[in-house]
This record gives C-alpha cells, sequence and structure tokens, in this order.
C-alpha cells in the first residue's frame, strides 16, 4: 500500500521524495517512522487523514500521515 | 461613575457620517471628555459604545464587526503572555481593533537577533525592556486600551493573581517552556486560551477551553529541543500566526464561535499549505 507523507519543521529533511512511501499492508505510523529513519523520540505528535492518532493505529492505503517535532518558537 | 452630563456631552460632540446608521466620536474628544469627567480613556470609550456611539477610528471594522461587538471587545480583558514575535503582532492586532484592557508579560529586552521578526522591536530599543516597547506602542496607536505590564517572565505563583481578572489569554511564549503550566492555569481559571508556536516555515495555532483537547503533545520536550532553537523563526510565519490567534480571540470576546477548539491550525510556509487538524 501506499501513504502520503508530510515532516514537518525539523524532520523536514525525512520527507520522502515526492511524499509518497510504499508499505506493507497493515503498517502503522511506527512502521512508517522506523521506515524513515526518523528518531522515535523526535516525533512529538503525528496527524493520520488530519485526525491526531497513536503511533501504532493500523494505515490504509491513500492515508495521509503528517510527523511532527517539538514546536514552541514564538 | 459619569454623571448624565457625559452622556449629553458625548452627544454634543458626536457627528454623523454618511453611510453609518450611528454617530462617531472623534479620539481628541472623547480623551477630552475623559479628562473633564475623571475616568480612563478606555472606560470613556465603553460608556462611548454603551450609548450607540462609534469611536471614528473603529468605523471601517463595521459591519465585519457590529457596535455591540466592538463593545465587547471595549470591555474585554486579555492576558498576552509574551511581547516577542506573536505577542508583537498580537498586541498591535488587538489594539488597533479595539480591545479595552491588555495585560502584557515578558522578561526580556530587545536584542539585535529578534528585528528580523519582532515588530516592537526598533534599533533604538536594543537592550530595553520588551513590555515597555508594547505600552508604549499602544498608546501610539490607540489611547483608549488600558495596557498595565508585568516586567519579568511569569511563574507559576503569578498566574493566580492575573487569571481572574482576565477574560482570554493568549500564549505567544517563545519556547516550550512555561507553556503547559500557562495552559493548565488557564483551565483551572476557566479562562479560554489561544496559543501560537512556530519554527521555521513551520506554524501552529489552537484555542483551549477548559477540558478541550490540547495541543501540549507539541511541547513535550526540554526547553532546549523546540524546533525553532535548530530552525530560527521567520517574519512571514510569525505573523500568520499572530493574525490566526487575534482572529480566535477577536471572535471568542465578541460571543462569536472560534474555530479552532479542538483542533490545531497548521501553516505550512514552505509549500503555502494551511490546514485545521483534528486534536
Amino acid at each position: 500500500m501506499q501513504v502520503q507523507v508530510s515532516c514537518y519543521a525539523t524532520l523536514s529533511p525525512f520527507s520522502p521524495q515526492g511524499g509518497l512511501v510504499d508499505l506493507d499492508p497493515g503498517s502503522t505510523p511506527a512502521d512508517l517512522i522506523r521506515h524513515l529513519e526518523i528518531p522515535m523520540d523526535e516525533v512529538k505528535i503525528i496527524f493520520v487523514n488530519g485526525k491526531s492518532a497513536d503511533p501504532s493505529t493500523r494505515l490504509n492505503d491513500q492515508d495521509r500521515v503528517g510527523i511532527f517535532p517539538a514546536v514552541g518558537g514564538g | 461613575m459619569h454623571p448624565g452630563g457625559f452622556v449629553r456631552e458625548l452627544a454634543r460632540h458626536s457627528h454623523a457620517l454618511d453611510r453609518y446608521p450611528f454617530p462617531c466620536i472623534q479620539d481628541v474628544h472623547l480623551l477630552e471628555l475623559a479628562r473633564k469627567y475623571s475616568i480612563q480613556p478606555w472606560q470613556a470609550q465603553v460608556n462611548a459604545l454603551e450609548n450607540q456611539i462609534c469611536p471614528e477610528r473603529y468605523i471601517r471594522n463595521y459591519k465585519t464587526m457590529s457596535l455591540d461587538m466592538q463593545l465587547d471587545l471595549a470591555r474585554s480583558r486579555v492576558l498576552v503572555v509574551g511581547a516577542g514575535g506573536l505577542g508583537g503582532y498580537v498586541i498591535e492586532l488587538l489594539v488597533r481593533s479595539g480591545a479595552g484592557q491588555l495585560t502584557v508579560a515578558d522578561g526580556d529586552e530587545f536584542e539585535l537577533s529578534n528585528l528580523n521578526r519582532q515588530i516592537l522591536g526598533t534599533r533604538d530599543l536594543t537592550g530595553k525592556p520588551k513590555v515597555e516597547a508594547a505600552r508604549k506602542r499602544a498608546m501610539d496607536i490607540n489611547p483608549f486600551t488600558r495596557v498595565e505590564t508585568c516586567g519579568t517572565h511569569l511563574q507559576p505563583d503569578d498566574l493566580p493573581g492575573l487569571l481572574p481578572e482576565t477574560d482570554l489569554v493568549l500564549d505567544c511564549l517563545g519556547g516550550v517552556e512555561f507553556r503547559q503550566e500557562l495552559l493548565q492555569a488557564a483551565g483551572l481559571h476557566h479562562r479560554p486560551l489561544v496559543t501560537g508556536f512556530v519554527a521555521g516555515n513551520t506554524g501552529l495555532a489552537s484555542t483551549v477551553f477548559p477540558g478541550d483537547q490540547s495541543p501540549a503533545a507539541f511541547w513535550q520536550a526540554d526547553r532546549d529541543q523546540g524546533a525553532e532553537i535548530a530552525l530560527g523563526n521567520v517574519a512571514y510565519t510569525v505573523s500568520m500566526i499572530a493574525t490566526i490567534q487575534v482572529r480566535e480571540a477577536i471572535h471568542i470576546l465578541t460571543g462569536q464561535d472560534p474555530c479552532l477548539r479542538n483542533r490545531v491550525f497548521l501553516a505550512d510556509m514552505h509549500k503555502c499549505s494551511f490546514q485545521s487538524l483534528e486534536l
């Protein structure tokens, strides 16, 4: 299956080419984060299809995933 | 307190403007009346609006804001925590819009590295307290906004004294530190809070009423670990998020619906993409 991924702020360099990643069926955001080699402790919040989601959520084909580090500037 | 003479003089000093269904009064006359009757300018503004007389400076707010909404804003008391990037623009927009009373808290002084984005910062103010710049800027723009300042970084012990006197909190802090404490305290005092947080091209804003979902997960880091440390902050992201915060604040203060409860507004200023995400 294929998911669309956006990594923000300091995680932006981990965004895949073209924003698309092929994953095994049943993969989770945690699997995706490992696949992209993002240090797990830098990920603070994940959104799937515009909704906050747990790293263990089961992803589906064509899901949109947003991955954020800590952000607090002003 | 104002005697009936004040209201009669308000009417006498007001004037009609084409296309507007209420009389207006100029700053100079309203300030003179406030002086004559020994009332604060912000209170004189409330009195004018209560009598359906609009300070002429707000005429272009109408009809986006009705006269009753302008009165709600004139009566409002807002705590702005942080007078840096977000806070500077938030103060600018609230003061121009007609907010009645602001309390501004910040313990910082301006540095050269603030000038890329902080609207209150100017060359001559380098080394000067940000809250003093906020007070002067507000007075230069709108003498009918009362600004109280707290020239230290707020501590948890400060909040029980401030929050009961506040209708709404604007979290304009710089860095992840103290954001969760402020949010919790606002909740304990049953006050809504509108937060903004940015790093580089990524900007976020959210409105939190007591019991709502909060964006606190974004702040789960040590003070030196927020993305803004590595990415810095740029004027176009900071001012965009401050604008969204003020949109939410004014809607809440004037009895309209906020858009960002249980949600977070995301501005990706690299792709020029804007989303409202569900928390």
